[in-house]
This record gives structure tokens, C-alpha cells and sequence, in this order.
């Protein structure tokens, strides 16, 4: 460190004395640095000497010698001598510090010298460097960035180039100063061969290289536009071109790079590349036949560099051949009807159809009646109209240029037409140039396609048909290349199997605007108090759109403004309401849907009131009146008469004749209405009165008076024990008339309001109403559980069907040994008084009893057989009864199947058990048909057939195996001796 | 028919291939080893820069023969140089060696270290009638670029072949003495550095047609291959 410390002090020594230029004079002191100017990052040092500041610093015996930098105090080393201090900043970052020597004291510090050092970079490399050979000056121009300046301190760059050669030398080239390119002269690189290049900057603190760039100069530059010197055809889809480098650079034998730029006169653009040689052929193919290509050649050195500008362009034409591929279709028949046809063709190239030729002619031939192609159309247009015969079925359509023609396209000919049209059709518009076409299915399988047409009602090209073939799926179609403002009348035809439907056709517009030009009014009849007026249409070029509506603005001399609106389909208007003899200005505004415009406005003046009209006015009006009042007076005059036939007869309560037989009928039903009305308010929301006739009546009469309803009647002496009884007794109710004679509803008047009940019962009912309803009087369903107790066996006989039914009860009942009671028991335990459910039950029990197996056996195949039986004796009986009850029978059919099925297989698995079962229970069991098939002709001679066919096979495979058994043998015997010597593999 | 036709061509062909083997001195193609070497990119590369450069000396030729030449008798034109004949022979200009196409006799490494002779002869030569002549033409410091550019080329060829390089015709510093005396009339300087550019101009063209002849256009290998 010490040593570090003196080495440092003679540096400083030597700088004071060697750089006098550096050290900064000051009254008393002297500050020295190393330099004033250091590289960014290297050790600063600097002294401080006092050197005679015994004037200054007389009472300051005692001081320290401290530094700032920029401003700031910083640590200094000792000092070495009593008035040289000196400081070493190790690492300079700052571009510039400000280093300050000071006397300090105890109290204040002074200033007594400063320098000011600058610190810098060394100059950034130069980057980019690139070279470009200028083939017309013979002359290298390399050119490099230098980089990001971090100083401004000069900086010198220095060009280096070499040819790769062994023995050449490296050329330094000097650059002038701020300058970053050179160019560098023909002595110093060669043609065709590599050469290094670099750059050196330099300035004050260092230098630094570019990166090494190696190139060959010609591969930098970029050559003059070639020429085409020839352009031929040998083969069909390829040109041959021979292309020459200009003038100057013709000694370049090398193989270059060439792309070649074809554009056909559609506007495709090909380009192909290839390496070739200049003043030699190439050869283009894949092109269009018989088309004519613009030309034009560009090329380049090597890969890496720029192509030259495009040549001059050569036309030339490819080889034609005969058209080929398919053309699209549309016919329209325009007269369906007439035996001659008036027929519009029209067509567009599919996809692969292929002109191959720039000009075809399109050919429209039918089939004669002498077998022979007929041409009824020539053209090279699209479409074609012609007369067809209603006979034709097929025409034919060949594309035809100079080389060939194409295969025919044939188009049928639709025999069926005025089909059913597509049921919705909706244009919407996309764009300025598009419309969006949506449609709906008509709904039939028929249907195969659609044919969507759409042309421009006006313009240029106005006979133009486009149209687009789809299939039946697709029920839209976005049709582009419009243009705005143009009508165009789109229609979709459906193609069914066997014709075409009608078509349905919007007009639409992409886009509308206002109308270019508005109508001219046009004056009619002028009365004193009404216009006519009337205008033209529009025609179609200058509607800009579908006319939504006219309005008539009209002002009189005041400038009372009025308008009138119209349709857009009447073209004439009256204005009325208009005072005689006025001057009126009217004009008329047309509007689309995007737009509107006026038209000139013109004057009308309304003629004066004419005196044979006044007189046509009031002579009908005097008439008028004088009539009106003499039939005033003609009314009053006879009232009464007037009254009895035009006023409306209004019925009298008073003389109504509802008293009448209200009074007449019995009193003794009905309480009299003021009994109702004295206890308490009712109110009556609704009385319906009927008259009757009178013998109805008396009828009614007769019955209510007896007191005895047949329906009483019934349930009471009888007693209904079963439900005929209740159909019986509704019989009797239908045989007796009933008579509805009051409805009456009433309503609470207020609930609080203690009600006494009300004297009038409210009844919906038909029967008559009585006075008071007896509470003891049963109601016959409400005796049919008592009269069951109560009933004796007498009702049993008394039952309509007992009689019939009790033969086949014996019998059945035989059946039953538990039921072999005596006749009394019988009577009283009598399974007529169980329900059905129990009959059935016992009956179920007593067949199980028979066949079971053991006490609790409920599941084995014999109880079930027996349960079975029983049911299904059940439903016989059931059945007999009721012979159309088809579900029953074939719950029945279903559970015989079911006890088939269970016999089966009890005889299967144990017989005897079977056997005993089907004693027991009395089945006859027999087995279930086999299967059967009904013969026919046709099966017994193929089934003969068949067999005959198996046996001949069998024949033949017989006779085979003979054969090779007797091969075989015949082998065996030949080869035995083999054998013995080796075995097979 | 046609198959019978390019039968018999392709008969024809292997018969001449065949054939040409055991009878050498008939063949103008170089030999089989000399074949493969050329084939290289490498060698057809330095090949047709060197054909382009010499090319270029070949357009460039004229119009350094217009800026060097300003007596109106001496037209590059005029291809008949016997009434130069007398000045040519006291001049005493060296020639270079004559080309030969390619043989068996004249060989691929002999052909280019007679090319090689030739560019540094007059390279030499045009160096030191231009110095001599204290003409500054720029065209004919180009023309001697050019030179020096293609000798690099051939130089790079007769590696590739490792053919060593046969001594200088002249030396520039002999060359000088020669010349100096004789061309301080200017017209005599005029008519050496007419001589001497008709001179390049013949060999160039010698040489061009030479190297020509060793580049194989890709076709070419390819029919030859087959």
C-alpha cells in the first residue's frame, strides 16, 4: 500500500512539472489533476499545493486541506507534505466533476483552487457495416453505422479491405472526418472473388472494430434490368423466352437467378423463378392455353442480392386447344303454351370448364326430326334466344374456338312448368355491392334445386342475365358484384323432378338514394276550390331506389304552407279546400327509403265562383229543406199513428198476464210474496218466470196434489237393493214430466245481520219444488245399507235375475262338497250373501285343498295350476254373462296360457303329479299345435329344387372322395419304398 | 419406329464411348481425370468468373482503345497489321505462347498455365506502355484489374488441377529497360499500345474460347453422365 502511495506521489510529481498547462493558478494555492480529460472508468488523481497563502492565512495557523467533488466533501488522503494534499478518484463514472480544493479551519471552510476533469468512452463500434459494388462506376460503396455517440469528442474511422489472396495486402483507407461510408476505388477489390472488409474507429481514448465483413462485390450488386430478346412456343401450356443481360454487363456468364412475371389478360399474375443463363432459353410451362401473357423478366446475381428492376414486357400467346370441360345452364321458356316456343338459354363457364382460347363461340343445336343436330344459335355472347319445337326434349351447348370444339353440354328441356313458385323470398342488402337472398322450402320432396336469376333493370348492361344453380338445400345465396343505386330484379325458380315451378321476384337495390330527378306536376281541372293535379313516373335509371311515397307542398299568397301525401302507385292528386281566386305554389317531393327530392315548384291560380254553379247549389238545398219541414209537420200532426208504428212496443207490467197464472196455479206451493218480503229483505238477483201450457200444467197438478212422487214411492215400499232399482227409479222420474217452473237465487243482504231462514229455498233442480222438504223422507241411497239388514229372502226371489240365475247356481255349487249343507243352512250361509271376492276365494280354497301338497303349500306348480283353474272358471262364468266384455276374456285367454304353461312343465319334470292334477281339477290337458307352414307353390318347387341341387353336390363329392381315395391308394402302393427313406418335412 | 431410332442413337453412342477409349488421339475431350476435376463446382465456378471477366476485358478492349489511341491511323478495326509488321518486329513486344484446344497433347494444366502466361504478360506490358506513355486512362486501369482479377480466378483453377505455375515470360523491370529507349516517340508509344491491346484482344478471345470449352453447362454433364 505504501508503496502504492509513493509511486502515486511521483506520478503526481511528475505530472505538476511535466503538464504546467494543467495546473490551475490560484492566489495562493494550485490544483493539479493527472488530465483533464480521462476514459470513462480509469483512476483520477489530483494535488492540492499551498503555495504562499501566508497573507490569506496568517491567523490560520492551524488548517486542513479537505476536496469537493461536484459540490460534495469527499475523503481525502493525508497530506504528505504540510501544503500538498492530493486526492485519487479510482473510478472516474462521471462525464464531468467539478474537484475543489479547501482551507478549512474550525469555523468555515475556503475555496483556494479547482479543475474541472471530463471523462469519455472510447468510440463505439461501428456496426452494419455493408458494401455495395455500383457495377456502372466499377466502384465498392461500404457504408456502417457508427454506433450511439456517447461524447463529442472526434472520432476517426479507418476503412480496411483485402482480397482473400494470399498474397495481397491490407488496404487501410483513411475516411474523411464525420463521414460513414467510403467508397472504395477498383485497385482495391477484385470481381468474383472474396474480400474482407472492416472499419476502425478511433479518437482520443482508444479504438475499436467492426466486425469483419467477407463478400464477394458482385454477389452485393445490383444488376440493370434485363432484356427479353425472344419469346416462342413449341408446346402446348409453355412459352420459351431467350433473355439477355443489358449491354454493359453482358461479360456476366453465370448462372443467375431470373423470375419471370406473366400476366394474363385476366389480370392473374404467375411468377417463376428459375437459374439460368443469360443469352439462353427458358422455358415457361403450366400456363393457360391459348392465352395471351405480358411478360416480364427480373434478375439477380445470387440469392442473397437485390433483384434488378423488371425488363420491358413481350407479349406472347400459349398454344390453343379445343375447349374443355362443362358449361352451367338455364333454360327459360318464356310462351309455355304455344306449340312454338320462344326459348331464352343462358350459361356460364362451371369451374373446370376451360376456354383454352381467347376467343369462343358458343353453339345452341337441337335434335332435328331427321335425327340430325340442327344449330339454332351462334354466339359469343351468353345467352341466346331461339324458337323451339313443344316436341324438343334436349338441346345441346358447345363451346367452339379455332383449335377444336367441346363436348356438348345437353340441357334438358322441362315438360311441366307454372309449378309451385318458392312461398318466401327476402333480399336484404349487404354491402354497396352485395344482397343477401334468403328464401323458404316449399315443402315437398320434389323439389331438386333452385335456380336463383337476377338481372339489372337498367344501365349499360341491362340484358345481362346472371344466374346461379343450387341445390335443394340451400335456401341462401349472398349475390355479389352489384352496383349501387341499380334496380335489379332477382327471381329463384324450384326445379322439381319432372318441371319447374313459377318464379318469385323481388326488384331490390344494394343501396338507395334520392331520386335524381322529381316528377313534373302537371295541372288538370282548376275549380275555384280544387286542384287536380297529376305527374309521370320516374323512369327507372333516375329512381335511385323504390319509391316510397309523393307529398304535394302547396302555399297560397300568404305563405300558408299544406302538404298532401299519396301512395307511391297513384300519380294524381286533387287538392281541395283551396280559395277561389288564389295564387297557389305547389311543388312535389319524391322519396325512396333513403332519400327524397323536390321537384319545381309551379303556380296555380283557382278560378273564380261561377254563377251556374251557385244556382246548381241552393235550388237542391231550398228542396231539401222544404221537404225536411213538411215531413216535421206530418209527424206532429199524427202522433198516435206515429206512435202505434215507429215508437217500440214496451211490455206492461200491469197487464202481464204472469198474474194471472201465477193466481191460478197452486198458492199453496209457492208462500205469497209478501209473507217473503215481510221477515226479513231477500234479495232477488234473478226470477225467471215461465208460462206452460196449460195442460202440462194440470198434469203437474195432479201429481203434487197425490202427494206420492213416484221416486218416494219407490224407495219406500221397495227399497232398492241393488242398482236397478236406481236406473228404475230415474226411468220413472224421466216418465214424469218434470215442470221447471222457479229459480230463484237470493243473496245475503249482511252477514251480521241475524237471517231467518229463508222461506224460499233455492233449487237448480228440475223437480217441482215443494213447500218445505220432509227431513224424514230417506233418500233412496241412503236405505240400501239399512234394507240390507233388514231384507229377508224374498228379496233374493224379488231380484229380477235371481230366478234365472238359481239353475246354473246348483250346478256350480256341485262342485263345492263343503258346501253340501242343508237347504236351510245353505239359505242362511248362502254364498249369494258373500261378495263376489269371497266366491271366488272359497272357491280358490277348495281347489287347492285337492291338489296340494302339503297343509301350507301356497306356491308349488299345482297350487298355482289349481288357483289358476279357479280364476279362470271364474271368467267363464263371467263370460257367459257378459259374452262382450273383451278384457276380461282376455285376461281369461291369458291365464289359460299361463296354466298351459305350468302343465307343461309339471309334465315334464314329475307326471304322476301331473297326472293327479289333471284328474283332480278336471283338465283336459292337450298339446299346443306344432309348427306349420302353409305350403305353396312357389316354396314346394324351390324346396324341390333345393334338394335336388344337395343331392347332385353330394353326387359330385362323393365321386371325389372316391377319386382321391383311389389316388391315394394307388400313391401309397407307388411310393411305400420312399417313405422308408426319408421322413417329410 | 421411333424406338428403333432412339435404339439405334443410343447404340450409336455407347458405340462412340466405347470406342473412343482405345483411340485417344481422335478425342478432342480432355482426359477421364481431367473430366472429374472439371466437373467440380468449385473449378466451373472459377471457370466462368474467369470466362466472365475475360469477357469483359473483351468489351472493354475497344474503349480503352479509344481513350489510349488518338492517331487516327491506328484503328483496332483494321485487323490487317502487315504494314505494322516492321514497327511490331523492331518494338519487339513479347508474344505470348499460342492456346490450343484442350487435347491429350495440350493438355487441361498446360492450357491454363498458358493463360496464365498470357494475362501476367499483359498485364505486364500494358503496365509498363502505360507508364511509359504517361497515359492516366482510367480504362486502362481497369483493363488491368481485370487482369489481375481473372489471373486470380486461373490461379484458383490451376490449384484446384495442382498444376504448378511455369516462370514469367518477363519480368516488368526488364520489360521497362527494353521499352524505354523505343517508346520515347510518341508515335512509336502510340503504336506499341496499339499493339499491344490488338494483341490482348486475340488472346483474350483464345482464351475465352478455352475456357468455354471447360465449363460444362448443366445439360451438358448430364447428357454426358447418361
Amino acid at each position: 500500500m505504501a508503496l502504492h502511495w509513493t509511486t502515486l506521489h511521483a506520478v503526481l510529481w511528475i505530472i505538476l512539472y511535466l503538464f504546467p498547462g494543467n495546473v490551475q493558478a490560484s492566489p495562493c494555492a494550485e490544483v493539479n489533476s493527472s488530465s483533464s480529460l480521462v476514459p470513462f472508468g480509469s483512476p483520477v488523481t489530483a494535488s492540492c499545493y499551498i503555495k504562499d497563502c501566508q497573507q490569506q492565512l496568517e491567523k490560520k495557523q492551524d488548517f486542513l486541506i479537505k476536496w469537493k467533488k461536484n459540490a460534495h466533501f469527499i475523503p481525502s488522503s493525508k497530506a504528505s507534505k504540510n501544503n500538498v494534499n492530493e486526492i485519487l478518484i479510482s473510478n472516474f463514472t462521471d462525464t464531468q466533476v467539478v474537484l475543489e480544493c479547501l482551507i478549512c479551519d474550525q469555523n468555515n471552510c475556503q475555496v483556494v483552487g479547482g479543475v474541472v476533469i471530463k471523462a469519455a468512452y472510447p468510440p463505439p463500434a461501428p456496426q452494419n457495416l455493408t458494401c455495395q459494388l455500383n457495377l456502372e462506376s466499377v466502384t465498392l460503396v461500404c457504408m456502417w453505422d457508427p454506433g450511439i455517440k456517447t461524447s463529442d469528442i472526434p472520432t476517426n474511422y479507418t476503412l480496411y479491405t483485402q482480397i482473400r489472396d494470399a498474397s495481397s495486402p491490407l488496404k487501410m483507407h483513411v475516411v474523411s472526418p464525420n463521414e460513414n461510408s467510403f467508397t472504395v476505388s477498383r485497385d482495391w477489390f477484385p470481381l468474383f472473388y472474396e474480400m474482407q472488409v472492416y472499419v476502425e474507429a478511433t479518437n482520443a481514448f482508444g479504438q475499436t472494430k467492426s466486425n469483419i465483413l467477407v463478400l464477394d462485390p458482385m454477389k452485393t450488386a445490383k444488376l440493370d434490368a434485363p432484356v427479353i430478346q425472344g419469346v416462342g412456343t413449341q408446346s402446348f401450356g409453355c412459352l420459351e423466352y431467350i433473355w439477355a443481360l443489358s449491354r454493359t454487363q453482358k461479360w456476366i456468364k453465370k448462372f443467375l437467378h431470373i423470375e419471370l412475371k406473366l400476366k394474363s389478360i385476366k389480370d392473374k399474375i404467375h411468377y417463376k423463378e428459375q437459374v439460368s443463363k443469360p443469352d439462353s432459353k427458358v422455358k415457361v410451362c403450366g400456363l393457360l392455353h391459348g392465352m395471351s401473357y405480358e411478360s416480364k423478366i427480373r434478375v439477380k446475381y445470387h440469392n442473397s442480392s437485390s433483384w434488378s428492376e423488371w425488363s420491358n414486357s413481350t407479349v406472347a400467346t400459349t398454344p390453343m386447344k379445343a375447349p374443355t370441360g362443362r358449361l352451367v345452364t338455364w333454360l327459360k321458356l318464356l310462351k309455355p303454351e304455344s306449340k312454338n316456343q320462344t326459348a331464352q338459354l343462358f350459361w356460364k363457364p362451371s369451374s373446370q370448364f376451360r376456354p383454352n382460347s381467347m376467343n369462343v363461340l358458343y353453339t345452341v343445336s337441337i335434335m332435328g326430326s331427321t335425327k340430325k343436330k340442327e344449330t339454332v344459335c351462334v354466339t359469343d355472347q351468353l345467352s341466346c334466344y331461339f324458337q323451339i319445337h313443344a316436341w324438343v326434349k334436349k338441346l345441346y351447348l358447345t363451346a367452339i374456338n379455332d383449335a377444336g370444339k367441346s363436348n356438348p353440354t345437353q340441357v334438358s328441356v322441362y315438360k311441366k312448368r307454372e309449378m309451385d313458385p318458392v312461398p318466401f323470398l327476402k333480399i336484404l342488402p349487404q354491402t354497396e355491392a352485395t344482397l343477401s337472398v334468403k328464401w323458404k322450402n316449399p315443402d315437398t320432396p320434389a323439389i331438386r334445386a333452385y335456380v336463383l336469376e337476377w338481372k339489372p333493370l337498367c344501365g349499360t348492361n341491362s340484358n345481362y342475365v346472371s344466374f346461379e344453380n343450387m341445390d335443394r338445400n340451400q335456401t341462401s345465396f349472398v349475390i355479389s358484384g352489384l352496383e349501387p343505386y341499380m334496380p335489379y330484379k332477382i327471381s329463384v325458380y324450384p326445379t322439381y323432378g319432372g318441371g319447374i315451378g313459377r318464379p318469385n321476384s323481388t326488384l331490390a337495390y344494394t343501396k338507395e338514394k334520392a331520386p335524381s330527378i322529381s316528377p313534373k306536376l302537371e295541372i288538370g281541372k282548376i275549380t275555384p276550390s280544387l286542384v287536380e293535379l297529376s305527374w309521370d313516373e320516374i323512369p327507372l335509371q333516375q329512381r335511385n331506389g323504390i319509391i316510397t311515397g309523393y307529398r304535394v307542398f302547396y302555399r297560397d299568397e300568404k305563405n300558408n304552407t299544406r302538404v298532401k301525401d299519396t301512395e307511391r302507385t297513384t300519380r294524381h292528386m286533387i287538392i281541395k279546400d283551396l280559395y277561389p281566386l288564389t295564387i297557389y305554389e305547389m311543388f312535389l317531393m319524391t322519396s325512396t327509403h333513403n332519400g327524397s327530392v323536390n321537384g319545381s315548384s309551379i303556380m296555380v291560380k283557382t278560378v273564380s265562383v261561377d254563377a251556374l254553379e251557385i244556382v246548381l247549389i241552393v235550388i237542391p238545398a231550398c228542396v231539401g229543406l222544404a221537404l225536411f219541414f213538411f215531413g216535421l209537420c206530418t209527424c206532429f200532426i199524427k202522433q198516435k199513428w206515429m206512435k202505434k208504428y215507429l215508437w217500440p212496443v214496451i211490455p206492461d207490467p200491469a197487464n202481464s198476464n204472469i198474474k194471472k197464472w201465477t193466481r191460478a196455479d197452486s198458492l199453496e206451493c209457492i208462500p205469497p210474496f209478501k209473507d217473503v218480503k215481510d221477515p226479513a229483505l231477500v234479495y232477488l238477483s234473478h226470477v225467471s218466470l215461465l208460462s206452460l201450457p196449460e195442460k202440462e200444467l194440470s198434469k203437474g197438478d195432479d201429481s203434487i196434489k197425490s202427494g206420492n212422487w213416484p221416486y218416494n214411492g219407490k224407495t219406500v215400499h221397495a227399497g232398492p237393493a241393488d242398482s236397478s232399482h236406481d236406473s228404475e227409479s230415474f226411468h220413472s222420474e224421466q216418465q214424469s214430466e218434470s215442470v221447471p217452473y222457479a229459480t230463484v237465487i237470493f243473496a245475503e243482504p249482511y252477514r251480521r245481520q241475524p237471517v231467518p231462514p229463508p222461506v224460499y229455498l233455492r233449487s237448480e233442480s228440475t223437480q217441482p219444488l215443494l213447500g218445505e222438504e220432509e227431513p224424514s223422507s230417506p233418500r233412496p241411497y241412503e236405505e240400501i245399507t239399512s234394507q240390507v239388514i233388514l231384507s229377508n229372502i224374498g228379496h233374493f226371489s224379488t231380484s229380477h235375475n235371481d230366478l234365472s240365475a238359481e239353475e246354473g247356481r246348483a250346478t256350480l255349487w256341485g262342485d263345492f262338497p263343503m258346501l253340501r249343507v242343508d237347504d236351510t243352512v245353505k239359505k242362511i250361509l248362502s254364498l249369494e250373501l258373500a261378495s263376489h271376492s269371497e266366491k271366488l276365494r272359497l272357491r280358490e280354497e277348495e281347489l287347492i285343498l285337492k291338489v296340494q301338497r302339503h297343509e301350507t303349500d301356497r306356491n308349488s306348480t299345482e297350487v298355482r295350476v289349481a288357483m289358476l283353474t279357479a280364476r279362470i272358471r271364474n271368467f267363464k262364468e263371467h263370460l257367459q254373462k257378459h259374452p262382450k266384455d273383451k278384457a276380461n276374456k282376455r285376461w281369461m285367454l291369458m291365464s289359460i296360457d299361463r296354466r298351459n304353461k305350468l302343465l307343461k312343465y309339471l309334465r315334464r319334470s314329475r307326471y304322476d303329479a301331473f297326472e293327479k292334477v289333471c284328474a283332480e281339477l278336471g283338465i283336459i290337458y292337450t298339446f299346443p299345435p306344432e309348427y306349420y307352414r302353409r305350403a305353396t307353390k312357389r316354396w314346394l318347387v324351390k324346396k324341390a329344387l333345393c334338394i335336388k341341387v344337395f343331392k347332385e353336390v353330394q353326387k359330385q363329392k362323393a365321386e371325389k372322395k372316391n377319386k382321391a381315395l383311389a389316388q391315394r391308394k394307388a400313391r401309397s402302393t407307388s411310393s411305400n419304398p420312399a417313405e422308408t427313406q426319408g421322413t417329410p418335412v | 419406329m421411333y424406338l428403333f431410332f432412339g435404339m439405334f442413337l443410343a447404340l450409336s453412342t455407347l458405340r462412340r464411348f466405347a470406342l473412343s477409349a482405345p483411340l485417344p488421339e481422335l478425342g478432342l475431350t480432355p482426359s477421364s481425370q481431367d473430366m472429374e476435376v472439371m466437373k467440380s463446382s468449385a473449378f466451373q465456378d472459377a471457370a466462368e468468373n474467369a470466362h466472365s471477366l475475360i469477357s469483359k476485358i473483351l468489351i472493354e478492349i475497344p474503349a480503352a482503345h479509344k481513350s489510349l489511341i488518338y492517331t487516327t491511323t491506328l484503328s483496332l478495326e483494321e485487323s490487317d497489321l502487315s504494314s505494322l509488321q516492321f514497327l511490331k518486329e523492331s518494338l519487339g513486344l513479347p508474344q505470348p505462347s499460342p492456346l490450343q484446344p484442350i487435347s491429350d497433347k495440350f493438355k487441361l494444366d498446360l492450357s491454363l498455365g498458358r493463360i496464365v502466361e498470357g494475362l501476367k504478360l499483359h498485364k505486364t506490358l500494358l503496365k509498363v506502355i502505360g507508364e511509359l506513355s504517361d497515359s492516366k486512362s482510367d480504362k486502362l486501369k481497369e483493363l488491368l484489374y481485370d487482369l489481375r482479377d481473372a489471373l486470380l480466378h486461373v490461379h484458383k483453377m490451376q490449384q484446384l488441377i495442382k498444376a504448378a505455375n511455369g516462370p514469367d515470360k518477363v519480368t516488368e523491370s526488364q520489360l521497362r529497360e527494353d521499352l524505354a529507349p523505343k517508346l520515347k516517340n510518341q508515335y512509336l508509344s502510340q503504336v506499341a499500345t496499339h499493339l499491344a491491346l490488338i494483341q490482348l484482344k486475340q488472346f483474350t478471345q483464345d482464351a475465352s474460347r478455352s475456357l468455354q470449352n471447360m465449363i460444362i453447362s448443366p445439360l451438358e454433364s448430364e447428357s454426358q453422365d447418361s
